[in-house]
């Protein structure tokens, strides 16, 4: 909801008064932001928009033509606003993208992509029993994500950089493409592990 | 300054229009908008910072907990511990004699607090000889911390620890989080000058290290009558952190600091303090997603308050704790404990103790269970702690905590737990000599001191109305029994013996909330309210009125802005405010703090700080005498360099 964006008429005795306020608080307008570094969920929640673009679900994903894809976060949402700030006007196959949370595994709604968060990482392998024949994209940041099931995996290297880990067969196993422009760029985990 | 409804609407609008269409500018990070434009490859060529997990971990627990992240930890310019914890929410923080602070939550507001539980990486800050913390000493580099929880109430079953009125717990980061090397320095009035340097790195594939250097030098404080109260103070201190990850689910943890550290006392030479600690903690993670944690440390230290007394104290501390999920319902975690203290104390001071070496154990375990009954969105938590100790024997503090989630935006949270404050040394074997020539003992220990007993009821409700705002407000009403008191003995009055006999009833509430207006832009609101009810039991002559154990203000809080400007620029201000004082009559204050932050080059960060710039000085404690010590307007300037 951060769009209150009617134009509104303000009579310039209240807009003086406003900036004041505003200075005397330490605000302006902000420049265009140079930047250096980006917060960690805030390149994540792009990461995981750029999946949208760089996976192929089935035909049968969808129970509706006109059905957006969701996006699930389980469990605690590291994401926030940002989440759905990124995907606001993003579409896939002209589907809209949304965001739905989902606080426990028995709440799991029907998605094409999961977040995993880490305080759900005790429960990976009810959500593995729940989600399994379905085509969903399970991503996680959590130890050994990839390696236990899980499809692709944001890993935080020590140089501050984020890699991916994608476990190939598991997304096959769930009927899923993933493009090779996705798998160039991640460490792809050999095809003879579960 | 009156504004008219229709004005205060438009500025709201408005206030939203100009948030919502601009790009979020914490300069020196990209904006999602921005990394939306980069390319697959560049994303993952992009460096990511850590923030460090906050409201929404904690908004679904059935307790009053509050955290400062890293990032406010940074942002509130403190250059040690105690001044880091102004802004927690609950905790009253009152400065009173050189870097002494009394901390607390909930009442009993002390010079020597013994309260609250305080923990640092899972090692207890607080001393068996008064059950509180020497605050002086207690210190490690802010800059590595990754937050500070407090738990507001006898979280003690919740959080595994020991506490009455609350616990903070504060967590150091990962040693993989901290690589690099950071130098910061700066100085000023007020904290004089100040230093540190810390170089992280990495051995092999899962091992990562850090060592720090810091120093510290803090000026006097000014006595109100003017004169200085000579109780400045230096500290250095380093330390260093393990953090290996060897494969098998093993998280293995080993860190240690020693610190050295001199404080002036007005009249006197002045106090000589130092001390050291290990700690090594090994995780296990389990096939089945359980989990086993052992954790061993070793603490020492010593305290020398020349002709008062001296501490010389050995601690040896085992936990081990085990967490499993049983069925689909139920989360157990069940923990045992043991420590022993030994101590000696020195002779010939004004406050001894009999006998002046002791060693104490102390033997606990833990249990708690948490289940989940999904259809009625309601989280259970049942659990007690049981210890033994030397001089009450056994005790038994359970709780009963429930949640409820009616759905994404909202806990209600309520809970009923008994709590218990040993006796310490102080309780039991101290001698308070004002003239220890005359061997006149004025105060004295009771061995057959009890315990005091504290039954808590709280309740509290937690609304995020926007992703935005969020507000939460806990109250509580907290039922004492068997609280201290000095009781006059038969014939002369004099020793006044440490009894319980006192009890009786503190209730309040806390609000806190938090606001982001922008991206750039964050208000947090912190405000308590303590109303106490407190009476001796009909054989008491207390005659200090139990101002000695409790002087607490009615309300205190404080309201900070934090803002981040183009090109790096952070500007944040914070105002603090506590009410009077009434028994030692201290007065209110509303203290101001601002911190201006810049970088002028890349991984330079520089950083001007002003504390209490609204007046020269007030006293934030009030010890009885006319001529208290002050806490001074103070400014300093400090850079921080990493790379």
């Amino acid at each position: 909801m951060s769009g209150t964006r009617r134009s509104y008429p303000l009579p310039a005795v209240a807009r003086q008064m406003f900036t004041a306020v505003l200075l005397a608080l330490g605000g302006w307008l902000p420049a265009e932001a140079r930047g250096e570094a980006s917060k960690e969920y805030d390149l994540k929640a792009v990461l995981l928009y750029h999946f949208t673009q760089f996976v192929e679900w089935p035909a049968h994903s969808f129970p509706r033509p006109t059905a957006p894809l969701v996006i699930g976060v389980l469990g605690r949402d590291p994401f926030g606003q940002v989440l759905d700030d990124v995907v606001r006007q993003e579409t896939y196959a002209r589907r809209r993208i949304v965001v739905e949370r989902y606080r426990r595994v028995d709440l799991i709604g029907n998605c094409q992509i999961l977040f995993i968060d880490s305080s759900e990482s005790r429960n990976f392998p009810r959500v593995l029993a729940v989600l399994r024949g379905r085509p969903v994209l399970t991503v996680g940041d959590f130890e050994d994500f990839a390696a236990r099931g899980g499809m692709i995996r944001f890993l935080k290297n020590p140089d501050a950089k984020i890699t991916l880990g994608i476990n190939l067969a598991a997304a096959k196993a769930a009927g899923l493409n993933i493009s090779p422009q996705l798998l160039r760029v991640a460490d792809v985990m050999p095809e003879a592990r579960k | 300054m009156d504004i008219p409804q229709s004005l205060r609407h438009s500025a709201g609008v408005a206030l939203s229009v100009l948030c919502a269409g601009t790009l979020p500018a914490a300069a020196t990070v990209q904006s999602p908008q921005k990394l939306k434009q980069l390319a697959l490859e560049e994303l993952l060529q992009t460096k990511v910072v850590s923030v460090s997990r906050t409201l929404e971990d904690w908004t679904t627990a059935p307790a009053a907990i509050g955290v400062l992240t890293a990032e406010e930890i940074h942002r509130s310019g403190a250059v040690r511990l105690g001044e880091a914890l102004r802004l927690a929410p609950g905790l009253n923080v009152a400065r009173y004699v050189g870097s002494s602070y009394a901390i607390g939550a909930r009442g009993f507001n002390n010079a020597s607090v013994n309260k609250m539980q305080v923990l640092l990486d899972g090692r207890c800050l607080y001393t068996p000889l008064f059950s509180g913390v020497f605050w002086e000493v207690q210190d490690t580099l802010l800059e590595d911390l990754d937050r500070i929880e407090i738990v507001r109430g006898p979280g003690a079953t919740l959080w595994g620890a020991d506490a009455v009125n609350g616990v903070i717990n504060i967590v150091s980061k990962s040693a993989r989080d901290t690589q690099g090397t950071l130098i910061t320095g700066g100085g000023g009035s007020g904290e004089r000058a100040f230093g540190s340097l810390r170089h992280g790195g990495q051995v092999g594939d899962s091992t990562y290290y850090r060592a720090y250097f810091k120093y510290l030098d803090r000026g006097d404080q000014k006595l109100s009558s003017g004169g200085s109260a000579h109780d400045g103070m230096t500290q250095s201190q380093g330390g260093f952190r393990l953090d290996s990850a060897p494969a098998g689910g093993n998280v293995l943890t080993l860190q240690g600091d020693l610190y050295t550290n001199a404080f002036g006392i007005a009249g006197r030479p002045e106090a000589k303090n130092e001390g050291g600690n290990l700690l090594g903690r090994w995780t296990h993670t389990f096939a089945d997603a359980s989990a086993l944690q052992t954790q061993v440390y070793y603490d020492r230290g010593y305290r020398n308050v020349p002709l008062q007394f001296r501490e010389d104290r050995e601690t040896y501390d085992l936990d081990i704790q085990h967490h499993r999920e049983i069925g689909d319902r139920q989360d157990l975690v069940i923990g045992a404990n043991y420590r022993t203290s030994a101590d000696e104390t020195g002779t010939g001071g004004t406050f001894i103790f009999v006998p002046p070496n002791r060693t104490l154990n102390l033997l606990s375990g833990f249990v708690q269970d948490q289940i989940t009954f999904e259809p009625q969105h309601l989280t259970l938590s049942l659990g007690s702690k049981f210890e033994r100790n030397d001089f009450t024997g056994f005790e038994i503090q359970p709780s009963v905590r429930v949640a409820y989630l009616p759905d994404a935006r909202q806990t209600l949270w309520a809970g009923i737990s008994r709590a218990v404050r040993s006796p310490t040394r102080t309780d039991a074997d101290s001698r308070f000599i004002p003239v220890p020539a005359s061997n006149a003992v004025f105060l004295q220990g009771n061995p057959d001191f009890r315990s005091e007993v504290l039954v808590a009821y709280e309740l509290g409700y937690r609304l995020r109305p926007h992703p935005r705002l969020l507000l939460d407000v806990a109250t509580f009403y907290n039922a004492y029994d068997r609280l201290r008191t000095l009781e006059p003995s038969l014939p002369a009055g004099l020793p006044l013996v440490v009894k319980n006999e006192r009890q009786g009833e503190t209730y309040g509430a806390e609000l806190n909330a938090t606001f982001q207006p922008c991206p750039w832009w964050q208000l947090v609101a912190n405000y308590s309210y303590l109303q106490k009810d407190l009476r001796f039991l009909p054989g008491s002559h207390d005659p200090t009125a139990g101002s000695l154990e409790a002087n607490d203000p009615r309300h205190y809080g404080s309201v900070r802005s934090a803002t981040t400007l183009p090109h790096g620029v952070e500007f944040d201000t914070v105002v603090r405010f506590a009410t009077r004082l009434p028994n030692p009559v201290g007065p209110g204050y509303v203290a101001v703090d601002v911190r201006l932050a810049f970088h002028p080059v890349k991984n330079l960060e520089a950083s001007l700080v002003a504390q209490n710039i609204l007046d020269p000085g007030h006293p934030e404690f009030a010890s009885g005498s006319v001529n208290q010590p002050e806490v001074p307007r103070s400014i300093y300037g400090q850079l921080t360099w990493r790379f």
